[in-house]
């Protein structure tokens, strides 16, 4: 970070987010090559944002975890609902056997 | 509406994005399960995915607008996931649920240390994709120059925290 200033970091913000005309475009990648500390510093740049990124992700997955805690209950109260029909036709069935084992 | 939902999560608001979770997670998980044969926690696994890859769409700006309901294109780019996951349920008895690589990794660790408006700022530009005269306004500073000041100063102060992060792990 020798030669880190706000003058790089906004030409590498403008040309990582498109925001550079062509001309501009062009010189920044001549000065990336002829430049190895500023090269040095657009990888670095490069890395933080997906860190940032990542950290994003894992808050936003943290809370729907949250969010899952209640809406487990719902489903586990939906899918039973869902499977009583299931349920009632097993309970019949068995009643019926036992109603026909026991009329022997 | 749907733009309003859009423009909602690209100032931030997560609450939105949250809201539009709990509106359609178990109607998906149940469509899941019984559509492609699933776990519930493949299911859910795929659900959050899809959720947090719609959530950047949005902040990127590769999505602006839906052709159809939110809830239909939320199924939509599920379905080649959960197409993809059935296959392998096929070739192989006991498919482990593995969490994506993000997953793993602790949330907002180097952010959280931030000042509240360091993150404001970090979070607005580079995850909203918002542009600096627009964070000048939502943070009350002078202009974009001012803002873009700012963001420099933050953007310095969480490479200290990862360098600092780096040079504890090394000794």
């Amino acid at each position: 970070m020798k030669n880190f200033n706000q003058k790089y970091f906004d030409e590498i913000n403008a040309y990582h987010f498109d925001e550079l005309a062509a001309e501009e475009r062009t010189l920044f990648e001549a000065m990336l090559i002829i430049n190895p500390d500023l090269s040095d510093e657009y990888e670095r740049f490069k890395s933080v944002l997906t860190l940032i990124k990542e950290e994003q992700r894992a808050a936003l997955l943290q809370s729907f975890k949250e969010e899952d805690k209640v809406l487990d209950k719902a489903l586990l109260h939906l899918t039973l609902k869902s499977r009583l029909p299931i349920y009632f036709i097993i309970a019949t069935i068995i009643s019926i056997i036992l109603l026909v084992f026991l009329l022997r | 509406m749907e733009k309003i939902l859009f423009s909602a999560i690209k100032s931030g608001n997560n609450e939105v994005l949250f809201k539009i979770y709990k509106q359609y997670r178990n109607d998906f998980i149940r469509w899941a399960i019984t559509n492609y044969k699933v776990s519930i926690e493949q299911a859910k696994l795929v659900y959050k995915e899809v959720l947090i890859t719609f959530y950047e769409e949005i902040n990127s700006g590769v999505l602006t607008a839906c052709n159809c309901d939110i809830r239909t294109y939320l199924f939509q780019k599920a379905r080649i996931k959960l197409v993809r996951m059935a296959k392998k349920e096929k070739s192989k008895a006991n498919l482990q649920v593995s969490a994506p690589e993000y997953a793993k990794k602790p949330a907002n660790l180097y952010l959280n240390q931030l000042s509240s408006t360091s993150k404001m700022v970090i979070q607005l530009f580079y995850i909203n994709g918002m542009p600096m005269k627009e964070v000048a306004e939502a943070m009350g500073f002078r202009d974009a120059t001012a803002a873009k000041k700012k963001r420099f100063e933050c953007f310095h102060q969480l490479m200290e925290l990862i360098n600092m992060k780096q040079q504890h792990e090394e000794f």
